[in-house]
């Protein structure tokens, strides 16, 4: 019994170093740290850093504020469109045609990251899919941090003419 | 007593396949065991990453132990330590009437921590302590040298 135990002691110390191996492979590291809000945010949308979240960025994510209009104008993720999570229905006609097709990140306070899980939500049941939903779990305040690209302003807010400008595209 | 060994290696083989079922998903997906992790409400969320990481390879190193012989014993009681956790996790969160995807084969399987998974646990924790100890039978019958006594 003695050996057996040794035995799984190895395997176990094996396995350690098998999964700092692999995460070092993965081309997204899983953190060894979870934000507080990653627990909070159960809708089945996947949850995303911020780094990995600048990345997409780049490449041309659409990016929900799933906050309220004078917070959305206080400061937001540069290219954002303001989608408050209770006016969601609504808006939904006009935001399906912007999302259609794309990598889509949503995101709040960090605090309230229920706010962005919310609306992650409507969408998967509007059958956005999952592969391609996101939550920032970080919120905003880790992107504006991390320096990436903010700004001020309502001029994305859904509801309001967007889409008939050409200089909104994202 | 042919049987008895075709038996023993359909034991071995079954709890194999199992945890390397089990494992892979989990390898794939850190993200989505840490939630199942957590869902059960009884580990703290400071080490939830940090075992969504090492119990999936824990596992198919276990599963892969069984299978080529190469720390049978080591792999055998890793599998049955692992299944007995999980069916008291299991049982704790329904005792809690949790309803909750317990993560055991990846969150695409969407397995519930139910009454199936609870047996389930249970099943390939009798099948690790009867390969265990048809092992340990084995080394008495067929002592290793330096494992002899001394005349």
């Amino acid at each position: 019994m003695r050996r057996a135990l040794l035995e799984t002691i190895a395997l176990a110390v094996l396995a350690a170093a098998a999964a700092v191996a692999w995460n070092a492979g993965r081309a997204e590291r899983f953190p060894t740290t979870l934000p507080a809000a990653f627990f909070r945010a159960d809708s089945g949308a996947r949850p995303i850093l911020t780094a990995q979240a600048g990345k997409l960025y780049a490449e041309g994510a659409i990016f929900l504020d799933a906050r309220a209009p004078d917070e959305y104008a206080e400061g937001q993720i540069e290219g954002a469109l303001n989608v408050p999570v209770e006016e969601w229905r609504e808006l939904y006609p006009e935001l399906s045609s912007w999302i259609s097709g794309s990598k889509v990140i949503v995101y709040a306070d960090p605090d309230r990251v229920e706010r962005a899980d919310d609306l992650a939500r409507a969408l998967l049941s509007r059958g956005a899919p999952r592969e391609s939903l996101f939550v920032l779990i970080e919120g905003i305040d880790a992107w504006r941090r991390a320096g990436l690209p903010s700004a001020e302003g309502e001029d994305r807010v859904l509801g309001s003419g967007l889409g008939s400008d050409e200089e909104m595209e994202p | 007593m042919r049987w008895r060994a075709a038996i023993l290696w359909l034991l071995r083989l079954g709890l194999c396949a199992l945890y390397i079922f089990a494992a892979a998903p989990k390898l794939a997906d850190p993200w989505a065991f840490a939630r199942s992790i957590h869902n059960f409400k009884i580990l703290p969320d400071g080490i939830v990453p940090e075992l969504a990481l090492w119990l999936p390879p824990f596992e198919g190193l276990a599963a892969l132990a069984v299978l080529t012989g190469l720390f049978y014993r080591g792999g055998l009681l890793a599998i049955s330590g692992m299944s007995a956790a999980f069916a008291a996790g299991v049982a704790s969160a329904m005792a809690r009437g949790l309803d909750i995807d317990c993560g055991c084969f990846g969150e695409a399987a969407h397995s519930r921590a139910n009454l199936p998974h609870l047996l389930l646990n249970l099943a390939s924790l009798a099948a690790g302590i009867v390969l265990l100890a048809a092992s340990a039978r084995s080394v008495r019958r067929h002592p290793t040298p330096a494992r002899s006594p001394r005349r």
